[in-house]
């Protein structure tokens, strides 16, 4: 099965078949995990020793057959991704699990692994010598989150639809929201697949309330779990995809940079006896790092991001010097070293790749250009995407030559001879050349060869469309545009595609209206969700 | 503005270079709670790039959102749209489009008329212009048509646009003693964003070769691999300009050649959106050469202790009269003549030039300076002293035989016992 589809980049885009498949065993650790977090609201205070010891002795029980099962379907996709490197270079840390039965234990320990700060690491080493129940933290080291937002959020392209087309028109409209899912994991994926974001962020706010972390509780103590942070992080990273980035900021707050002691296991020694690292996943940590710059506070994220890399490059210096990744000198298996030596190498490009994307919200070009002069001259980096990166980088500048050069640079990366027909992305980079010379005909033409190779490409179709405009061919332009969006509209009717034929709309009649309308009824059939910013462009 | 009713509308937009779109990348673990879902939606966003899809340089064209300014040097560009709000046909289109500036009106397009445009037609115009002024331009369309009922109708829309300066450039000259000029150009980025300078260059005026200090030896530009310029940063360029042969033996010329060149700059910004600027004939002061002129011509850089060197000095009459000149030389400290005080020269012609060699011994060691020469125009009685013609480096060497041959070599250091 994964064979068939097997992944592109193996680490973050794995293939998807494993979510419907884990769903059942995840859902009942987590139920577990539920049901104990419940069992202790006021947890915080470790006053129930026995009650602790009891679930910390049961807890394993449940994961590792998790564990062990991702483990069985990383294999698989070894079979299928084996000798392709990783388009990212992010070679995938499950990829090469033998599914024993200590294996999740260590896998967990590996994902998991963190340094705290001096300040925090000093706190998790009282509280872990203290005599039980005896330590107390000041408040100013407790995460104390809660929801922000006062209501659901409500179903914008369905008030779009009913303002612009008409309570009929909106009654017609069919779309999955937090009501129709089970209330709880399963139904939380269920509605981010569906892309129904804002339904998904509504059922975050009632699941983090079972953790006492809802409404309201911003401020007060709770207990923090793999499950609750989870959450969080779903619930940030969606209101960061829908951007709305104000809310995210401010309810991401508690968190800072996810260093205070209460969000590490050691704090909880009853509980996870002996675990180490850090509760919240990587991917929360490189999303609050990535916050502030959507807030427009890049040099916050700057800041941010490199404290990571730098932790980031700690921990693969410790692991080289033949420690663990927090610098415990605890033993660890050779080929469970060079795991985590892959695993963290992948998270370490993956935190320069978020550099580059904040030094270009900063149009820092200098820094963008060095950092991926950095990833390109990785070992088993793949040279000829990021030097194409590069090439549209230098574009972005303006520094035409460069360019250029980077993109026949990647060419010859790729191995193919001199003579070979261009493939795809030269020739969608050939095109983008164009464009910077401002020869948007001969631009046209690399598209429209890029097209042939992938006829249902909407990139190239919208490129094509963009071109044709400043060829001044108004007509045609919106034709391919509108073309692109008949063929394929679940991913066509996407923001950018919509803001250029909006402004096409716009230029070629006084009847643009009723264009944007007919564009709105497709959303509303085909999307669960639009962004705010191309709701008012349409019916405004 | 227009108080009539009209069959046709005309909308206009600016055609700056389009933005490259991308996504907003949030990913997760696939063990994350998410699973693969967040990672599968940027994989399928279409202004995703296959295979760098957390990364933002995108490929995805979109068209400019935002009002973005225009700088002098720069191209306007603009669509210009003419479509019809009538059911009923309209004949004889034309659509003529000027631009006002401040001191002139350029016609920027005049179309053939479109004889028959129906309800769903519309005639593009795409202008092209290169500002070259700044302040306040109006861009004016006039839109001229005849209704079914065979009435002339016209009427028109104008654009304010408001065109800023880009750069500041400023220059400092200096006159070398040598006749070499020296220009520094400080060229600062005063726009609201990051250029690329792709080409600046010194257009010399013909009485000049110049020699770019830009570059280090290797061929590489001094600012690094990329000329890029932040906002209100400033690169300074330095010329040296050699006067050509003819130029340097005239010295009324020379003095007069004031006209140094102009600078040419080339610039890009987003996505290639070029300008180019060319600043003005600049001007330096000429120098004050004065009557007479001496000027060094050969010097050793060493010379070694108690050894008789020479040195060529180059006299040019610079006025419209021969000139009878006297040579004194006067005892400085360090330096011993060995030569004739009080000569007389040959009449020396207008603008004529005479090389004159001077022997000397240094009794010092140390770096000296050549001075105590002395002319005397006698038909003026006026002197000219010259006090600083040049520095020799007076060594002191025990291994005169070796060091005589190579004594003007800059590599001979002297070698100590």
């Amino acid at each position: 099965m994964s064979e068939i589809n097997k992944p592109s980049l193996s680490q973050y885009f794995g293939a998807e078949e494993n979510i419907n498949l884990d769903n059942g065993i995840n859902d009942t650790s987590n139920k577990i995990k539920d049901i104990q977090l419940n069992d202790e609201p006021n947890a915080v205070d470790k006053q129930e020793p026995e009650v602790c010891r009891l679930f910390s002795e049961s807890l394993p029980q449940p994961k590792d057959p998790t564990a062990a099962f991702f483990d069985l379907i990383g294999n698989s996709h070894t079979t299928g991704s084996n000798g392709l490197i990783s388009d990212l270079g992010i070679t995938s840390n499950e990829d090469v699990y033998s599914p024993r039965v200590a294996v999740g234990s260590e896998a967990d320990r590996r994902r998991d692994a963190w340094i705290p700060s001096e300040k925090t690491r000093q706190c998790l080493i009282a509280s872990a010598t203290a005599p039980p129940g005896t330590y107390t933290v000041d408040r100013d080291m407790l995460t104390m989150p809660g929801v922000l937002l006062e209501e659901d959020l409500g179903d914008s392209v369905g008030d779009a639809v009913s303002m612009c087309l008409g309570e009929a028109e909106a009654a017609q409209r069919r779309v999955l929201n937090a009501a129709d899912v089970t209330q709880d994991e399963r139904g939380l994926r269920e509605l981010v697949q569906a892309g129904a974001f804002r339904s998904a962020i509504n059922l975050t706010a009632r699941l983090l309330t079972i953790y006492g972390q809802g409404r309201g509780r911003s401020g007060f103590q709770s207990k923090h779990s793999p499950h609750s942070l989870q959450l969080w992080f779903t619930r940030i990273a969606l209101l960061v995809k829908t951007k709305a980035f104000n809310v995210a900021q401010a309810e991401a707050e508690p968190f800072g940079t996810l260093d205070k002691p209460d969000l590490y296991y050691q704090f909880y020694p009853e509980m996870y006896k002996g675990r180490l690292g850090s509760i919240a996943s990587f991917s929360f940590r490189l999303l609050l790092g990535e916050l502030p710059m959507h807030c427009g506070k890049a040099k916050d994220s700057l800041t941010r991001l490199f404290n990571i890399l730098a932790t980031v490059r700690q921990m693969i210096g410790n692991l080289k010097r033949g420690v663990c990744e927090d610098g415990n000198p605890m033993e660890i298996t050779e080929s469970d070293r060079a795991d985590s030596l892959r695993l963290w190498n992948g998270r370490e490009v993956r935190v320069m790749h978020s550099i580059v994307n904040c030094a270009l919200s900063l149009k820092h070009y200098d820094l963008a250009t060095d950092i991926l002069g950095q990833l390109i001259d990785r070992e088993g980096a793949p040279r000829a995407t990021l030097l194409s990166a590069l090439g549209r980088l230098h574009l972005q500048m303006g520094h035409v030559a460069s360019a250029e050069q980077c993109f026949s640079e990647a060419r010859e990366a790729q191995g193919f001879p001199q003579n070979a027909p261009l493939g795809f992305r030269e020739l969608v980079d050939r095109g983008l050349l164009a464009v910077a010379q401002n020869s948007f005909d001969d631009a046209y033409v690399s598209f429209q060869q890029a097209s042939a190779l992938e006829p249902s490409n909407i990139m190239i179709l919208n490129n094509m469309g963009v071109c044709l405009l400043y060829g001044g061919h108004l007509k045609e332009a919106i034709a391919v545009l509108e073309s692109a969006i008949s063929s394929n509209p679940v991913h066509a009717l996407h923001e950018s595609l919509l803001l250029n034929l909006c402004t096409l709309y716009d230029m070629e009649s006084s009847r643009g209206r009723m264009k944007k309308w007919a564009l709105l009824r497709q959303i509303s059939r085909y999307q669960a969700d639009a962004p705010t910013s191309i709701l008012e462009k349409l019916y405004g | 503005m227009e108080t009539e009713e009209h069959l046709l509308a005309l909308k206009v937009m600016r055609l700056t270079r389009p933005m490259l779109a991308t996504p907003l990348p949030v990913t997760c673990d696939s063990k994350d709670l998410p699973g693969n879902l967040l990672n599968n939606a940027l994989q399928q966003d279409p202004t995703a790039v296959h295979g760098a899809e957390t990364l933002c340089t995108g490929q995805f064209l979109l068209l400019p959102q935002s009002p973005v300014n225009i700088y002098l040097g720069e191209t306007f560009s603009s669509y210009i749209c003419v479509y019809s709000e009538t059911k009923d046909v309209v004949n004889n289109v034309t659509v003529k489009v000027d631009l006002q500036t401040s001191s002139q009106r350029l016609p920027l397009s005049m179309n053939p008329p479109t004889e028959t445009l129906s309800s769903d037609d519309t005639v593009n115009v795409v202008i092209h212009h290169e500002v070259k002024e700044i302040g306040t331009h109006i861009l004016v369309c006039e839109v001229s048509y005849q209704t079914i009922t065979g009435n002339l109708m016209t009427f028109r829309k104008f654009f304010k646009i408001q065109v800023m300066k880009p750069l500041d450039v400023k220059t400092k000259f200096y006159n070398a003693e040598n006749d070499d000029v020296y220009l520094e150009a400080q060229i600062q980025n005063i726009t609201n964003g990051p250029i690329c300078l792709e080409k600046v260059n010194l257009d010399a005026s013909h009485l000049f070769d110049v020699t770019s200090l830009n570059v280090t030896p290797t061929g590489d530009s001094v600012f690094g691999k990329t000329q890029l310029m932040h906002p209100q940063t400033v690169c300074q360029f330095l010329y040296c300009l050699t006067p050509s042969e003819k130029l340097s033996s005239d010295l009324k010329s020379l003095r007069g050649a004031t006209n140094i060149g102009k600078l040419d700059i080339v610039w890009r910004s987003n996505l290639g959106e070029r300008g180019r600027l060319q600043t003005c004939q600049m001007q330096r002061m000429g120098p004050d050469y004065g009557d007479i002129r001496m000027s060094v011509v050969e010097i050793p850089n060493f010379v070694v202790l108690e050894e008789l060197f020479s040195i060529k000095c180059k006299i040019i009459n610079n006025c419209e009269r021969t000139v009878d000149l006297m040579v004194y030389l006067e005892n400085v400290e360090g330096i011993a003549w060995c030569d004739i005080s009080g000569r007389k020269l040959e009449p020396l012609p207008p603008h004529s030039v005479k090389i004159l060699e001077f022997k000397c011994i240094p009794i010092l060691p140390g770096l000296k300076s050549i001075a105590g020469i002395k002319l005397l125009d006698t038909f003026l009685k006026r002197t000219y002293p010259y006090n600083d013609l040049g520095q020799v480096f007076v060594m002191v060497n025990d291994r005169k035989e070796e060091l005589d041959d190579d004594s003007d070599d800059e590599d001979a250091y002297p070698v100590s016992a």
